[in-house]
């Protein structure tokens, strides 16, 4: 048995059972990071510690005081600060910063006995749809044949790290569809919590009012045990939701009497690959016992407009502190004033893109152009999520494309409104908030991946993953990259 | 509204403390991206609130109290130039000039 082909429910399981050990399974994942460099999944694989950890966690089981993700090995995306270890969110800006403190949701993980195995790749500050915008590089699509597809984006890395077997479960975070995308393009399944369920704390911040911590995993029932154990109140984290959390998804076996809404608008914005992966969800979901209603998002034409304002206003915000002062890269001569220390600095430190969205955001922001920009797409953001409340009360999930396409080349697309169109299926739910998880469905003409993604009412997440373990069990989507041996 | 110029990318950038010297290349780039944005001047959006948050859920306050935080050495652990537990700046007050 090729132990990295373990899902971590699976692999928890035969741990329990003392059937494997912590160490065997960890080692051979450690083996296929190795082997797989080429995919470019990870900015910093952790190998010593992941080992050192590992034989704790079968030193647990040996006492049986195993706790409940006890060695588990996670990949984790380079946004989340970890102690003591090299934290780049895929900036030049960052290449060298190493974090004094953890971020609660990797602290609440390792504290569970999960094991960190490296930080996975990125678009840089999480700002990119295809993890292009790597100052390290972009990952590789593991479905890629002839020609290096994108894994899609921002976590790329950690989409690429599960599809490929190089970790069961990673974190990624989702401000307008990061977990949901990645996940559709990679063929395996990406879930987003409520805002507020996962503490930011820890988390470099992009765009503080949409970014939320999320999972990637390639079975529904590998994402529950990590919702339960990092999900929860944070007293480091003011957006933090207090709601308590459900311990695990609801104990249902069939959707019936579930009413499951299909929005005209995106059935009118899908390419026609995505449009009949649409319609063979919504047959399933039927054959399932679920009853399908006609529904109308009217404003989700104008979600795209709305986010590509506000996330670039609130990392205009975010992305000052990086002054080259207090940490982060320097680059200026010994005669600069201040002012040009932060201007060189800056210059040398981001990308192209973060470098446009900074300009953006500051425009948007500037004296003149606030009402006409950014307070209006304020406004539009309250008629997207008016919009998801009004369909709520009459169906309770709805049904959406998770990307705007299959994976697509690396290097072929310059163009950024090109690039932020990826996400005109994701970016409504994390305007208003919403949980959503993507899971893939079919493979394309071309052979590729394609994900649907279930939105749910806020903090309805059992429900959500409850109904898309049903989903999952009935499309039957097994197929895997074409280098993954899966025996 | 969205015609952008040189000029403009060059306040914006000064704004931004980001030294640029591709001013021509992002003026078609940043006005496209302004373009984009700027459909959402076809709604009417008089009378309707603005969304500051998505947060749902209660946030309560944590009470107000005295903590330990990172230490000295942690806070300069990442700091570009340090010296005495001090961060170094360029001089910001000049001899002479008037500020």
């Amino acid at each position: 048995m090729n132990l990295s082909n373990l899902t971590a429910a699976q692999g928890l399981d035969l741990l329990r059972r003392k059937n494997i050990s912590a160490a065997e399974w960890t080692d051979s994942l450690l083996a296929n990071i190795g082997n797989s460099q080429s995919l470019n999944a990870f900015i910093t694989p952790d190998e010593e510690n992941a080992r050192r950890q590992s034989r704790l966690a079968d030193a647990a089981y040996a006492d049986n005081t195993p706790r409940p993700l006890e060695g588990l090995p996670v990949a984790v995306k380079d946004i989340f600060c970890t102690k003591d270890l090299k934290t780049t969110a895929a900036s030049d800006i960052l290449k060298n910063f190493v974090p004094t403190y953890d971020s609660t949701v990797t602290l609440r993980l390792q504290r569970a006995g999960a094991v960190i195995l490296g930080k996975t790749n990125m678009d840089e500050f999480a700002m990119g749809s295809s993890n292009e915008n790597s100052a390290f590089g972009p990952a590789r699509n593991p479905w890629s044949r002839d020609i290096p597809l994108s894994p899609g984006g921002s976590s790329g890395g950690s989409a690429v790290a599960v599809a490929a077997r190089l970790a069961p479960v990673a974190l990624g975070t989702d401000t307008g569809g990061s977990v949901r995308q990645p996940a559709s393009l990679c063929g395996v399944v990406g879930f987003k919590p409520t805002y507020g369920r996962l503490s930011r704390f820890g988390v470099i911040a992009f765009a503080s009012s949409l970014d939320q911590p999320g999972f990637i995993a390639r079975t529904v029932d590998d994402i529950a045990p990590l919702f339960a154990v990092a999900a929860g109140h944070d007293p480091l984290d003011s957006t933090s939701a207090a709601q308590e959390v459900p311990a695990r998804p609801e104990n249902i076996s069939t959707l019936n009497g579930l009413r499951v809404a299909l929005p005209e608008e995106f059935t009118d914005n899908a390419a026609p690959q995505i449009l009949s992966a649409y319609e063979k969800g919504a047959e399933i979901l039927r054959q399932c016992g679920a009853e399908i209603i006609d529904a109308s998002l009217p404003h989700t034409d104008y979600a795209l407009a709305a986010y590509y304002i506000i996330a670039p206003a609130e990392a205009s915000a975010n992305l000052a502190r990086y002054d080259g002062v207090r940490y982060g890269e320097r680059a200026a001569d010994e005669n600069a004033s201040l002012d040009e220390l932060y201007e060189a600095s800056r210059a040398a430190g981001f990308g192209d893109e973060v470098k446009r969205r900074i300009l953006i955001g500051a425009y948007v922001l500037s004296a003149g152009y606030y009402d006409a920009y950014y307070n209006r797409a304020r406004k539009v953001r309250t008629l997207v999520a008016r919009d998801f409340q009004n369909v709520f009360e009459g169906a309770d999930l709805i049904l959406a494309p998770a990307a705007a396409s299959d994976a697509f080349p690396i290097g072929e697309r310059a163009d950024p409104t090109w690039m932020y169109q990826q996400d005109i299926f994701t970016v409504p739910a994390s305007l208003a908030g919403l949980p959503a998880i993507s899971l893939p469905v079919m493979l394309s003409e071309n052979g590729l991946p394609v994900g649907l993604q279930l939105i749910a009412p806020h903090f309805a997440e059992a429900r959500l993953l409850a109904c898309a373990k049903i989903f999952e069990d009935a499309a039957a989507f097994t197929a895997a990259p074409p280098a993954v041996d899966t025996e | 509204m969205n015609n952008i110029t040189a000029d403009t990318v060059r306040h914006i950038a000064k704004l931004a403390r980001i030294k640029i010297n591709d001013e021509e290349k992002l003026v078609p780039e940043l006005s496209a991206i302004l373009g984009f944005v700027g459909q959402l001047q076809e709604l009417n959006t008089d009378d309707i609130p603005p969304m500051t948050t998505p947060a749902a859920g209660k946030t309560p306050l944590r009470p107000d109290t005295v903590a330990a935080d990172a230490s000295t050495q942690d806070i300069l652990r990442n700091a570009p130039k340090q010296q005495d537990s001090l961060f170094v700046v360029p001089k910001i007050i000049g001899d002479n000039e008037p500020q």
